[in-house]
């Protein structure tokens, strides 16, 4: 490395001070709308596939009518029948509406489980959650994740909450524990309680379930027993695993859709920038070019210096992209860019970004911004660079 | 020291071509300092650039301090013109937002040369053009004269044998021209080569130089 040619690059930024200012915070700004949001659909994508992995190999549900509507538990002895299964359980679940004036869309949407009949059904996360605070269940009292709790805290409850049944019963329920492990999409909004006070919660019947969750321990006999469900209860629709994976991956993909043209409006800007660029330098620079040619420096010379000059002002004002982007999404939780994903009037209740990037994306992103940058400058230099200098001078 | 032999340089367009330089031949010694005088368009910059190896001539043998530059590669020529050739332009052409110092040392960073070497050669060259007090100085809050000073310390940083310069008083008034024939003038006492092409009668008349060039449409109309 050059040091002589290293000084001079930086005195060369230096002494453009008002021009690579504003390069710097145009493309900082560009670059951090970019990168915050991607970090915002990179986390709510790990939370929501957090929440997936949770969930059994089956989900059946009763349809009525084009709605879903609670299931009879003897179906559950007659499933069971079937070849490949592991185990079968009812479950208790269901969306709670809590509505307060201090909440900032008026109201939010629980989600409601009854721990006791189903954890076997879930995997080894809830499982062993429901082991570590068995005793907190067993005492009748209930488990919240972390929003679920910061939001009843906005109407006054500390200890308890009070639940209203469909039939107009008010259950106060004490506050067992706020469970740091319940951090997925689903999780944080979740209030775990004993199934029978699930069941009173939500309205369900004592022979009746919300749906019926099914193991299975070979995962090649899903599709199979599937059928074999769907031909045997024909009112019924069976939901996989994978049917909701590919429910979400579709959500994301439209969401993605405004990354997609995000990214595209960032990489047309700059190559429209390369073109009307690519025309011609300023008079000015190019008599600098033309001087430093006609004083004995090289091409190369020149194209090294203007690229170790423009790669520090884009390499700083990609990695500051990535730090205040960071800090938006998982500092300040991502302001605006996180309605983007869910619309105001959406009933769940806030929850907290959880760091999580894909690199290879980030590093794309990088690349793409260095490329283009790079280009978007050096072409012209170089086309000023390998004319005559003498009739630049002129 | 230098030699050209038959040069021609055309300009070539898709529609027509334009001989700006017409069988020149032409030799200059070491330590001459020469003149090549002509009106606007005769031939003079051409001229000075194929010297300085930044045009190539489209015919004809050149040879600047035993080398055939008429035959070398860019590159060669370039790192030529950086070891052998120091260049005064029409206006100077310092770049403006940088110092004294830095505008000065700018042909001498592309060189394996140490920051030390660099710097005292640098300094010794602002020395020799009288404007190293002002070294820290921005290019664009100096003087005519100054600027002038300031163009002749880069061209001699190089410690280089020979010394052009394009119209070099096409923009002074009287006094500053007669500086810079006084600066040329010190540069010839330590045996450089000099070729300053002008039509300045100011020059023309100064006791500075051993042979003019006479130049006419690319041609050598006479030599004195």
């Amino acid at each position: 490395m050059n040091m002589k040619l290293l000084n001079f690059c930086v005195s060369s930024i230096n002494r453009k001070k008002s021009k690579n200012t504003i390069l710097f915070f145009g493309l900082l700004f560009a670059l951090s709308l970019l990168i915050s949001s991607l970090f915002t659909a990179f986390s709510i994508k790990s939370m929501v596939l957090k929440d997936i992995s949770l969930l059994p190999e089956i989900t059946v549900q009763k349809v009525v009518g084009g709605k879903t509507a609670p299931i009879e538990k003897e179906r559950i002895y007659e499933i069971q029948k079937i070849k490949g299964i592991g185990s079968v359980k009812e479950r208790i679940w269901g969306y709670y509406y809590f509505q307060h004036r201090r909440l900032d869309n008026g109201g939010v949407n629980f989600s409601v489980v009854g721990i006791d009949l189903y954890m076997d059904e879930y995997k080894q996360s809830l499982t062993d959650l429901a082991i570590k605070y068995h005793d907190t269940l067993n005492d009748g009292k209930m488990i919240l994740g972390k929003e679920a709790y910061e939001t009843i805290k906005k109407g006054y409850f500390d200890d308890f909450f009070h639940f209203y049944t469909p039939e107009g019963e008010k259950i106060k329920l004490d506050i067992g524990l706020v469970a740091d492990e319940l951090q997925s999409f689903e999780g944080s909004s979740m209030m775990i309680v004993p199934q029978d006070i699930a069941q009173k919660i939500l309205g369900v019947h004592d022979d009746y379930a919300t749906d019926i969750v099914v193991k299975i321990p070979n995962d090649k006999e899903i599709e199979n027993i599937k059928t074999q469900i769907i031909s045997l209860y024909p009112d019924t629709r069976v939901i996989t695993k994978d049917d909701i994976y590919s429910a979400y991956n579709a959500m994301f993909d439209f969401k993605g859709g405004f990354f997609l043209a995000l990214f595209m409006m960032y990489s047309f800007a700059l190559f429209l920038l390369i073109f009307e660029k690519s025309s011609g330098l300023g008079e000015l620079e190019k008599r600098e070019i033309a001087t430093l040619r006609a004083i004995g420096w090289k091409i190369n010379d020149i194209i090294k210096i203007k690229f170790m000059e423009h790669f520090i002002l884009i390499f700083s004002s990609v990695v500051s992209a990535i730090i205040l982007s960071y800090v938006i999404v998982f500092v300040f939780d991502a302001p605006i860019i996180k309605s983007i994903f869910f619309s105001s009037n959406e009933a769940s209740p806030p929850f907290t970004m959880i760091p999580n990037i894909e690199i290879l994306n980030i590093l794309g992103i990088i690349a793409v911004s260095l490329i283009l940058y790079l280009a978007l400058v050096l072409i012209p230099i170089w086309r000023s660079a390998i004319i005559d200098p003498s009739e630049s001078l002129k | 020291m230098i030699r050209l032999e038959n040069v021609y340089k055309i300009y070539e367009t898709t529609t027509k071509e334009h001989t700006a330089l017409d069988d020149i031949t032409l030799h200059i010694k070491e330590g001459e300092c020469v003149l090549l005088r002509g009106h606007s368009g005769s031939g003079k910059s051409t001229l000075l650039s194929i010297i300085a190896g930044i045009l190539k001539p489209s015919a004809g043998y050149l040879e600047v301090d035993n080398v055939r530059l008429s035959k070398v590669p860019d590159n060669f020529s370039t790192n030529f013109r950086r070891d052998h050739i120091g260049n005064i332009f029409q206006k100077y052409n310092l770049i403006e937002d940088l110092s004294v110092f830095e505008n000065v040392i700018t042909p001498l960073l592309p060189t394996d040369l140490s920051f030390t070497e660099a710097t005292n050669m640098t300094i010794q060259a602002m020395q020799t053009a009288n404007i190293l007090h002002k070294k820290d100085n921005l290019a664009k809050n100096l003087s005519g004269g100054e600027q002038q000073r300031c163009a002749i310390a880069r061209a001699i940083v190089n410690k280089p044998k020979i010394i052009l310069a394009d119209e070099p008083s096409a923009n002074l008034d009287y006094d500053l021209t007669m500086q810079f024939i006084e600066e040329m003038d010190k540069l010839k006492k330590l045996n450089k080569t000099i070729i300053i092409a002008s039509h300045d009668d100011v020059l023309f008349k100064s006791n500075l130089f051993s042979k003019v060039v006479m130049l006419d449409k690319g041609k050598i109309s006479d030599i004195n």
